[in-house]
């Protein structure tokens, strides 16, 4: 694979994901790959490998007849999921914490830029200040699964405080109100999910 | 210790320090004859060594069944036992509240034939036990999420620091560990559960790390090294690498 096709897989791919995380693409709908192609104006060998790669970390799951799906999940997915971040971000606030002044003041800083933008930003920003490359890869892949789900409803991420609270304990060196802070604030969307949806 | 079983530890740890410092590239195709070609060593020896390095992961089969190095540095052991230290400690949390009586029978008889296979020093049968007794702890998590997470993570390292083979004192402590979660989770204590297999994967980590960072301090090691790099320089090594 030469570079162009690297980039316009890297482009398909990145395209496809904001469909899904601002809604307009929702779980369980099909993917077809030729009417993306013409919707993205590219052909269709990098719009398939960018479903393949999605479907690696399963956010769209493949069918049988070689097509694609947004992937769907259970409510019981959805809190096992929370729950699973919940455990590994309040682990990575807390390592953070560890670090020298300096350190801490850069991470606070990128943390209230990505902090800005939609719910997911944050959290998948704070995983990649993990000093684990396994850790920031797999926070990154648990926050594309749950972004569907968190961009339909309106949670603690919208609001902004609880995302301050954490980069203010990260940037004072607290170690345990940053592992706090994290796992209310991840609760806290959990039970926002809870009462969004009904089943 | 028997004559050969030493001229096989010595391979094995030769073959691991050259892999390890990546003076063997990844990729490259171990196979029996060559490398005995190359130490100057008979085939079983070589063929107990390589088995034990794939069982440790530092060699993975490649598509075509052909055994091959692995890129493999401490950093990522270290990673990747972090990271299990984390998820699956708190697999055991949840197991303990949610394991059935079945999964309880299963993890006996896993453990009645691990203490077996401990007995009789078979460590091809340990590892495999190993992986379905942590598996049964995992999937008693009733964690979907956490199931798929840890085998994507185990597929894409293709079993790289799968298993901690050590000395036969480190493998009765590993499975003495196995015995006493079983209880553990039995007693529905997870918070002891997830303690106890913190410790048991750091002891895990330490062991890896320790062989890693254990030089074998033979000059002729380089030697070796240099001998083993150009061997399969055939067509095969070519291939393998581009």
């Amino acid at each position: 694979m030469n570079e162009s096709d690297t980039l316009l897989t890297q482009r398909a791919r990145d395209a496809i994901l904001a469909s899904i995380l601002d809604g307009a693409l929702q779980a369980g709908d099909r993917l077809v790959v030729t009417s993306l192609a013409d919707e993205l104006g590219m052909s269709r060998t990098p719009v398939r490998d960018a479903l393949k790669r999605l479907a690696v970390t399963r956010v769209v799951q493949s069918n049988d007849s070689s097509g694609f799906r947004v992937s769907t999940l259970t409510l019981r997915d959805v809190r096992n999921l929370v729950e699973l971040l919940r455990l590994l971000e309040s682990h990575v606030a807390h390592e953070i914490t560890h670090r020298s002044a300096g350190d801490r003041a850069a991470v606070a800083m990128a943390l209230e830029l990505a902090g800005s933008a939609a719910g997911h930003h944050f959290h998948i920003a704070l995983g990649q200040h993990a000093e684990n490359t396994y850790l920031r890869e797999v926070i990154e892949i648990l926050n594309e699964r749950l972004a569907p789900v968190r961009a339909r409803i309106a949670g603690p991420c919208d609001q902004g405080d609880d995302h301050a609270a954490i980069v203010d304990a990260v940037r004072a060196g607290d170690g345990a109100t940053a592992r706090v802070a994290v796992a209310d604030h991840l609760d806290a969307l959990r039970d926002a999910i809870y009462g969004e949806v009904t089943i | 210790m028997s004559r050969r079983t030493s001229i096989a530890d010595q391979v094995y740890r030769r073959l691991r320090t050259a892999i390890t410092d990546q003076r063997l590239e990844p990729g490259l195709p171990l196979g029996e004859n060559d490398v005995a070609r190359a130490m100057g060593v008979s085939r079983t020896p070589i063929r107990e060594a390589l088995s034990r390095l794939e069982l440790e992961g530092f060699a993975a089969r490649d598509e075509s069944g052909r055994l091959t190095v692995v890129r493999v540095t401490a950093e990522q052991v270290a990673d990747l036992f972090d990271l299990r230290s984390l998820l699956e400690p708190y697999a055991a949390e949840l197991a303990a509240e949610r394991i059935s009586d079945q999964e309880l029978a299963a993890l006996d008889r896993e453990i009645t034939a691990d203490t077996a296979a401990l007995e009789r020093g078979d460590i091809e049968a340990l590892a495999e036990l190993n992986q379905r007794i942590h598996d049964i702890v995992l999937t008693a998590s009733r964690n979907r999420m956490l199931v798929e997470l840890v085998n994507d993570l185990r597929q894409r390292l293709a079993g790289v620091a799968a298993f901690a083979v050590g000395d036969a004192a480190e493998r009765a402590h590993f499975v003495d560990d196995h015995s006493r979660l079983a209880a553990l989770l039995r007693a529905g204590d997870g918070v002891g559960a997830a303690r106890l297999l913190r410790h048991h994967l750091e002891g895990a980590r330490d062991v890896l790390l320790a062989s890693i960072a254990e030089k074998d301090t033979d000059p002729e090691v380089d030697a070796l090294a240099r001998l083993l790099q150009p061997l399969p320089a055939s067509e095969a090594t070519r291939k393998a690498l581009t």
